[in-house]
């Protein structure tokens, strides 16, 4: 059971989890990871998001259904902001609920890497230093491209 | 008769000139690359953005090539490299 959402109101992070757990009937945990907006220092006075009224929606799902055929999991949501966003505000609310801990860890850490370079947003922030657009780091995509590499055990066989 | 259309702008190609731009040519098919090189020759800044070969196309929600026709009056949509999420 997969939920994907862009919300233009901010997130209510307990709702979330509780619907997610709520979806979960028959799993044995439930994994959420919470991205905040960031203040670096007081450099950022907020952060824009902006999105593409098809193509972001088509990239979260792409993303969760990945995560479900990837991991054994139950269910998974993404819940992402988009608009106008404050430092310190949530940003996503990533969870996957699976019958064992590992695999929604993974699927938690799976759907956020692909998050990070994938999906369909364009951040800009605006801050002291005016505003500049937002593009994936290198770490981004070096964290999205570990998942193409055989796992130990794969790597093994 | 001649007829505009519609393209849209999405992220930082939008800076120059906002997120709708109208070009000529919207009365006939044209292809995706006609119609990048008319949009390019609105505005330097913007002719700079679209010259990124990682800038893509977008027609009715479906990806499309520089070889393909778009139909008369069908607007585009010019998508540059995504931030993620």
């Amino acid at each position: 059971m997969m939920r994907t959402l862009v919300s233009h109101e901010q997130l209510d992070i307990e709702a979330e989890l509780a619907a997610l757990t709520v979806r979960s009937r028959g799993a044995g945990g439930v994994v959420n990871f919470v991205g905040l907006a960031r203040e670096e220092c007081g450099r950022v006075a907020e952060l824009a998001l902006e999105y593409h009224p098809i193509l972001t929606k088509r990239s979260l799902e792409e993303i969760g259904t990945d995560a479900e055929n990837r991991f054994a999991i139950d269910a998974v949501s993404i819940v992402h902001r988009a608009g106008i966003i404050m430092p310190g505000e949530p940003i996503v609310f990533a969870g996957a609920a699976a019958r064992h801990r590992r695999d929604a860890f993974l699927a938690a850490d799976y759907i956020m890497d692909m998050l990070k370079t994938k999906a369909v947003f364009w951040k800009r922030e605006h801050g002291s230093a005016g505003k500049h657009w937002i593009e994936p780091r290198d770490e981004d995509h070096a964290d999205a491209a570990r998942w193409n590499k055989p796992t130990f055990e794969e790597g093994a066989r | 008769m001649a007829q505009q259309r519609e393209v849209t702008l999405y992220g930082k190609l939008a800076d120059p000139l906002g997120a709708m731009v109208r070009v000529d040519g919207g009365e006939r098919e044209e292809r995706v690359s006609a119609i990048r090189v008319r949009v390019a020759a609105l505005e330097p800044r913007l002719g700079e953005l679209l010259c990124d070969p990682r800038v893509r196309v977008c027609i009715d929600g479906t990806m499309a090539t520089d070889g393909v026709l778009v139909e008369a009056g069908r607007s585009v949509e010019f998508i540059p490299v995504v931030s993620g999420g």
